[in-house]
């Protein structure tokens, strides 16, 4: 090693300069005292960027506000039952055009249907 | 003693080597010195794991930007030089550390990436030396440069920040595969030898060179050219433009 410092002159330089630096010759002069507050230098920091990077903890109040803020949506139409009618091939046929032709649900012309013949019939259905 | 700052928002800039090389620059001095890792990917603190440290250079863990102000300060009250090692993002934990500093190193490589960010390292470098009426010497390092060619893009960077007054460490650092080395062999660069990789006088060299223009920067001095420095053994590229 001292064959290698006598090749690298600069090593010995450096020695010096930290020597030197060592006994207080244009030693740097700071005291933790005279530093700001960490409060000032993250003030200064934010305005040209530098924000903090540590993840923070979200209360509790704040997720369940996020939860609660729609429910999913769901319509019902409450026709959900079969029941099986005989009947002509003609009127089977024509129940199929009267719904196609109209864009509705089997179960809604069937209601629409049966409203009607009420109407018309008179029928006292509510006993 | 002085606390040395490595401080850059973009990442592979160089901060962890060229924070590595002074440290053993250094501590090769017989100097007691700390170096705190407040990079979260720990590359001195890998480094540390694996490598034989002498007694004189210790590395330590900065937990997050809570406890980096601690951390300095206790490095400080027990070393003679501190060396911290920051992460490459803009972060409060950058500002924090660039508070106590006795030197800011910004180490660019000859990228106009790089070349922002310094710029944004500089800029906080600034707003603290206004808002807190503090000088903090601070200097933009090369690094990963090429011993034998200098590139355009390099020497306009070079340009540009001269033109905007940043000061520009004379030396800069070579792409040497001793610096590789460190990290992959997990020795210090004076524990390297020819069976390790080439040229290992010529990288003690040039990071002693950065060491020494470091204290003089730190102590107030006048800095000298490196090929002023010392006599022969320069790792001086044989400059030449190339595209």
């Amino acid at each position: 090693m001292a064959d290698e410092k006598r090749l690298n002159p600069i090593a010995d330089i450096l020695a010096n300069e930290v020597e030197e630096l060592r006994h207080g010759k244009g030693q740097p002069q700071f005291d933790n005292d005279d530093f700001p507050s960490a409060d000032k230098v993250k003030a200064v920091g934010e305005r040209v960027g530098f924000v903090s990077r540590d993840s923070v903890a979200v209360k509790q109040d704040e997720t369940q506000v996020a939860v609660e803020v729609r429910k999913p949506y769901r319509w019902t139409t409450g026709r959900n039952r079969t029941t099986t009618i005989r009947a002509s091939d003609e009127t089977i046929n024509l129940f199929d055009k009267v719904a196609t032709k109209l864009k509705l649900q089997k179960g809604v012309v069937l209601e629409r249907a049966l409203a009607a013949f009420i109407r018309e019939t008179g029928v006292d259905v509510d006993d | 003693m002085p606390i040395i700052v490595f401080a850059s928002s973009k990442g592979g800039a160089g901060k962890s080597t060229s924070a590595c090389l002074l440290a053993n620059a250094l501590a090769n001095t017989g100097a007691n010195v700390t170096v705190i890792d407040a990079d979260p990917n720990r590359p001195l603190t890998r480094w540390a794991s694996h490598a034989k440290l002498p007694d004189n250079l210790k590395v330590v863990t900065n937990k997050d930007e809570s406890t980096i102000l601690a951390e300095i300060k206790e490095s400080a009250a027990n070393s003679e030089f501190v060396i911290v090692d920051l992460e490459g993002v803009a972060s409060v934990t950058v500002s924090y550390a660039i508070s106590r500093a006795n030197l800011v190193v910004i180490p660019v490589q000859g990228s106009h990436l790089d070349a922002v960010e310094a710029a944004k390292a500089v800029r906080l470098v600034r707003n603290q030396e206004e808002a807190f009426e503090r000088k903090i010497p601070f200097a933009i390092l090369f690094t990963r440069t090429s011993p034998a060619i200098r590139g355009r893009t390099l020497a306009s960077i070079e340009q540009n920040f001269k033109e905007a007054g940043y000061p520009v460490f004379t030396t800069q650092l070579l792409e040497r595969e001793a610096y590789k080395a460190i990290f992959s062999c997990g020795k210090t660069l004076y524990q390297l030898t020819s069976s390790h990789s080439s040229n290992i006088d010529k990288a003690v060299h040039n990071s002693e060179q950065f060491a020494l223009e470091s204290i003089r920067i730190v102590r107030g001095l006048p800095v000298e050219h490196p090929d002023s420095l010392g006599q022969g053994q320069h790792d001086e590229p044989n400059v030449a433009e190339v595209a």
